[in-house]
């Protein structure tokens, strides 16, 4: 049955627009507490070394200074490594990348607390650093942890042997993707506080409350029941605020702790650009067999990511590029390796798409290589392989619903007039199109599944007003709208008497990370649910108060209705006779992924419990006198299952296909020897609106059982297929194959006046950054003169 | 650091005169500087705001001149009828310029002081022929801007002098700026030029070209132009006067061999296509 349709798939305008734009809206930087100190990072400036000693008397004889924590100070673990125990919250012995914390100065003022913690000298010895994932790979000794294996993830299924052998064509490639900086605009913060209970309360820039919850509660041996995080409105995150604020907030909390203080940390955004993580750069190498027709008939896939110094969430990242590696299609036999390596770079962690980009430029590249290849459209090529319902993806999980893949590719090729290309009237610039489809595994997946469960508590006040608390977050995304709309919806009443509550851990049991684009279906089904025991109290009081059955009791359009008489009750009233008849007045809904067969070792099974789709058609100008890739429009057709918001989906749409465009073309990272050079907006690029171009989004509805209202994620499948479309089409406009981003001006042009057959060919060894990065005759790591940096700007 | 805002020119020269041979460092819109001293350059011992030196900000015509003040911001330049009209590139670079706020911020007298070679303003200067007027205790000065540039960051300013005023002939040439950077607003200079010229039907009778970005300062390009003038038909030959001319460096944005091979590219195809 549809359930009635009052707020779900209209366009929304946001709860939290007005604050935004008119700047009411109080970030954590923008918050004082009486009394408070001011808190900054002492960090390692040498990639790996033996810290043997740390001596803040130069900071110690300034009067602002008030006190220096390190690891020595930390009453419990000193541990904050989120799934893999790797991290120390405060390194002790080992540095292993620029950037690493040994300690936090405190001091009167944050000016003088980002100078003092410059003054902290770290007696270091330095040891050979290994940036590069082959070098970390092929190390036999110097270790940076008990192994340079990170982690890593399998799928191993069918026959590889028998299906290579039937192929008609194999074929091979070689990819590799960047570092990405997520670039929210409000940096890393917090303000940690002592609190009444005796512990401790946090106000943070954060996605995932909890985690932070759990790290101040090791650290400081602190009972969870006594460590309050509530979220800060967030100023963006894109993964970037899943782990990295357990490490801030936890030392911030460490300090108040001690000095029995408030005590806030604001990072500058050169420290945040240097000492957080970012997307883990992939190489890639791609075997692929098809028969003359073009089906594939099997895929050999090797992924190797480069974690940097610390595991965070590698090990997510390895398993969703492990269980994406080939994407929305059909392939019976297939063998994918994911494996992650420390280096003594910057962690790399969670970043919209956990590895799904990369991944999709993986299979999409080869995709187009393989229709080049057999000369069959691209669209076609795609079209001949597709999930369907009732086929099984690469991971052999069967689909029964809510397979929007083919749609999504009709549509949106429909819409590009993909059989009718424009070919550029001006000789100067060669027009290119490019399609790119993928499929993304919705909430945590089969590896996460003991904490998929996530809650949402609707209160109802005597008032007749509504409030709402869930336990993920708002970070710019458009949750608090959704959930208002959500709520809305379920219990049949009018959006403004909801007001939703800034996430606290206070609120509603630890309902997991606002990640993996899953706080449409998580906290959609908990409010869901919550709204079903709040409607059977709600008609239980109304029954009582309109003398008739409970189910003659209806709830909609904001009215109480009995439907025996046609007799109405403004849902005032019955919320007043709710608190007069002494019943409960909140509720909590609770929601989990539904059990998932799935066999970890061979990577076989239901890896997710549903996906969402998306195709991407990319339109591109290359401008052979300077190299410069314009994109003309980008359609961009998703199936999400259900449009909540559709405005907001849009938005979604829009941002994620921009964060792609940049990650495609501008946004060229640079390092030099472990050193971020790109640590600020002069030198990092992000796309502007004139870089974005236009931007088509196709709502696909094909409504997933298990999701709210048939809904499924959107905040990851933006950014997903937008780089290899953009490639594939810069790649059709050469008529040259680029397989490996960024693309940059100087590397069109070299490819426009090679005659051979493809860019970076030779380019299969290593991470982008570093190799573009490092000029021919450039002197190797030096152990005397580790650094500064030259100075560019 | 102590802070100034002197009223008027007259006390400004009258500051000048008591902080002599000071460690002082001018203000305008602070759109160079301030990103600078937030990225750790110590701050200077005395800070002079120009911002009250309202009579520096004007643009006044006259017949054979136009006349604008240092203090001008971009955006005043980029709205002026006679801007648009007759110095086109000019016009086109104060157009590409950053983006709106920093428009409204950034003057045109920051924009040559602060001597960058990647300046924005700069090409389109040198190829109009721009002098300069500089006023300092001992009075005004004249001088081309050519001879006032010396390098990045360093200009003829003497202690105590400011730039006052820039001066453009009215010679109605036609002309064209043209930017390249890694996107297409908000972006430093990889190569920028300026392209001033008349034309007989499709052939050019004069021309001047200044590019920025390839050398410690802008370069006019002026053996190339002349080859070119005389023997227009043989362009390919005369490319490789363009590279003797610059001097590009590898940068964070962009190689040498980049720049090189773009102004050439950019060039040969503006004179063989418009
Ligand atoms: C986000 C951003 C984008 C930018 N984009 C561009 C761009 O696209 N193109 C470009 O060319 N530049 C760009 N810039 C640089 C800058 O905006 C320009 O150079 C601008 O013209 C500087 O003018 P200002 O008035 O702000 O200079 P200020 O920062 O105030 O001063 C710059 C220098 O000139 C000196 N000075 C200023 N006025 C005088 C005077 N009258 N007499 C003597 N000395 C003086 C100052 O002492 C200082 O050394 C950008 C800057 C930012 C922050």
């Amino acid at each position: 049955m549809k359930p009635p349709t009052h707020t779900i798939g209209n366009r929304q305008n946001r709860v939290d627009a007005r604050g935004k734009t008119t700047g009411a809206t109080r970030f954590v930087t923008d918050i004082q507490v009486d009394n408070m100190l001011h808190a900054a990072p002492v960090y390692s400036s040498i990639p790996h070394g033996l810290l043997f000693g740390l001596d803040f008397t130069p900071a110690e004889s300034d009067p602002d200074f008030v006190a220096f924590f390190s690891a020595s100070d930390i009453p419990g673990e000193n541990q904050v490594g989120v799934i893999i125990e790797d991290q120390p919250l405060m390194a002790d012995k080992i540095v292993r990348y620029i950037g690493d914390s040994v300690g936090i100065l405190v001091a009167k003022t944050a000016e003088s607390a980002q100078r003092l913690a410059q003054l902290v000298e770290l007696k270091i010895n330095v040891l050979d650093p290994v940036f590069s994932i082959n070098e970390s790979r092929d190390a036999t000794e110097n270790f940076l942890h008990e192994t340079n294996l990170a982690c890593q993830h399998q799928v191993k299924r069918g026959d590889l042997k028998t299906a290579f052998n039937e192929a008609d064509h194999i074929i091979e490639a070689t990819f590799e993707t960047p570092f990405q900086e997520h670039y929210y605009l409000e940096p890393q913060g917090c303000i940690a506080q002592p609190s009444a209970t005796g512990g401790i309360y946090i106000l943070g820039s954060i996605q995932c409350p909890f985690y932070v919850q759990k790290a101040v509660s090791k650290a400081l041996k602190l009972p969870f029941a006594k460590i309050k995080v509530e979220q800060a409105p967030t100023g963006g995150a894109f993964g970037g605020k899943e782990d990295i604020p357990s490490e801030v907030c936890t030392r911030a909390a460490l300090a108040a702790h001690r000095l029995n203080q408030p005590v806030k940390m604001i990072y500058g955004r050169v420290d945040d650009a240097q000492l957080t993580s970012k997307r883990h750069p992939f190489q890639m190498h791609y075997k692929v067999g098809v028969s003359k027709a073009g089906k594939i008939l099997a895929a050999d896939i090797k992924l190797e990511e480069n974690a940097g110094a610390y595991a965070t969430l590698s090990s997510v990242v390895s398993y969703r590029s492990a269980m994406q590696a080939m994407g929305p299609y059909v392939i019976p036999n297939i063998s994918v390796e994911s494996r992650s390596y420390y280096t003594n770079l910057p962690p790399t962690g969670a970043f919209r798409g956990f590895g799904s980009p990369q991944a999709a430029f993986g299979h999409e590249r080869m995709m187009d290589i393989i229709a080049a290849e057999l000369n069959i459209d691209p669209v076609e090529l795609r079209l001949q392989n597709v999930l369907k319902v009732d086929t099984e993806t690469q991971t052999g999980h069967r689909l029964s619903a809510s397979v929007g893949a083919e749609e999504t590719l009709r549509t949106a090729a429909a819409a590009a007039n993909w059989t009718a290309q424009e070919v550029s009237e001006n000789p100067r610039f060669k027009t290119g199109y490019g399609v790119s489809l993928i499929h993304y595994g919705n909430c945590l997946g089969a590896a996460g599944w003991f904490m998929d469960g996530s809650g949402a508590k609707i209160k109802v006040h005597r008032d007749g007003s509504i409030s709402v608390a869930f336990g993920l977050i708002e970070m710019g995304q458009g949750a608090l709208t959704v959930v208002n709309q959500m709520t809305a919806e379920a219990l049949g009443v009018d959006p403004a008497r909801i007001t939703v509550l800034p996430t606290d851990t206070d609120q509603v049991p630890d309902s997991g990370p606002s990640v993996a684009s899953r706080n449409v279906v998580m906290t959609g089904n908990a409010i869901r649910d919550a709204a079903r025991q709040l409607l059977r109290i709600l008609k239980e009081a109304a029954a009582e108060l309109m003398q008739c059955d409970l189910n003659e009791i209806k709830i909609e359009n904001d009215t109480v209705l009995n439907t025996r008489n046609a007799e109405t009750l403004p849902f005032e009233e019955l919320a007043s006779y709710l608190y007069l008849s002494n019943r409960p007045m909140d509720v909590l809904g609770w929601w989990h992924v539904p059990e998932l067969d799935y066999d970890a070792l061979k990577g076989i099974g239901e890896a997710y419990f549903t996906y969402s789709y998306a195709t991407h058609i990319a339109k591109v100008q290359v401008d052979t006198l300077t190299g410069q890739v314009r994109i003309d429009k980008i359609w961009a057709s998703h199936d999400v299952g259900r449009a909540i918001n559709p405005a907001g989906l849009e938005a979604q749409i829009e941002g994620g296909t921009a964060q792609g465009i940049g990650w495609a073309l501008t946004e060229n990272f640079k390092l030099e020897l472990g050193k971020v050079l790109t640590d600020n907006l002069t030198t990092y690029l992000l796309p502007t609106a004139l870089d974005v171009g236009e931007i088509e989004s196709i709502i696909v509805e094909d409504p997933e059982p298990e999701g709210p209202w048939g809904a499924k994620g959107i905040g990851e499948p933006a950014i997903i297929p937008t780089a290899a479309a953009i490639v594939n089409a810069v790649s059709n406009a050469l008529g040259k194959a680029v397989n490996k981003i960024p693309v940059i001006p100087e590397d069109i042009l070299k490819a426009l006046n090679e005659k051979s057959t493809g860019m970076n060919e030779d380019s299969t060894d290593y991470a982008a950054c570093l190799k573009s990065n490092r000029k021919p005759g450039q002197p190797q790591y030096n152990r005397e003169k580790p650094w500064p940096p030259p100075n560019d700007c | 650091m102590k802070y100034y805002l002197p009223e008027s020119l007259a006390a400004y020269l009258q500051l000048r005169h008591k902080l002599a041979g000071k460690d002082v460092v001018l203000l305008a819109g602070g759109t160079d500087l301030m990103p600078r001293y937030e990225r750790g350059t110590p701050l200077p011992d005395h800070l002079v705001d120009l911002k009250q030196l309202s009579q520096l900000s004007s643009i006044s015509v006259s017949d054979n001149h136009i006349e604008i003040g240092a203090l001008t911001s971009i955006q005043d330049l980029h709205d002026h009828a006679i801007i648009q009209d007759e110095f086109r590139a000019l016009y086109q670079a104060a157009h590409e310029f950053a983006g709106t706020q920093i428009r409204h911020r950034g003057t045109i007298g920051g924009n040559i002081c602060n001597a960058s070679p990647a300046g924005d303003l700069l090409p389109a200067l040198y190829a109009f022929g721009t002098t300069l007027e500089v006023t300092g205790r001992a009075g005004s000065r004249t001088l081309p801007l050519s001879d006032f540039i010396l390098g990045p960051g360093k200009t003829a300013l003497r202690d105590g002098e400011l730039l006052t005023s820039l001066r453009l002939p009215r010679d109605h040439f036609e002309s064209q700026f043209i930017k390249v950077g890694l996107r297409r607003s908000m972006a430093i200079s990889v190569i920028n030029l300026a392209l001033v010229y008349r034309r007989l039907k499709i052939s050019f009778t004069e021309l001047q070209i200044a590019a920025g970005a390839v050398a410690p300062t802008i370069v006019m390009l002026d053996i190339f132009t002349k080859a070119y003038l005389m023997d227009p038909a043989r362009l390919s030959d005369h490319i490789h006067l363009i590279e003797e001319a610059i001097s590009p460096i590898d940068d964070i944005r962009a190689t040498a061999n980049y720049r090189r091979t773009v102004l050439k590219n950019l060039i040969a195809d503006f004179l063989k296509n418009s």
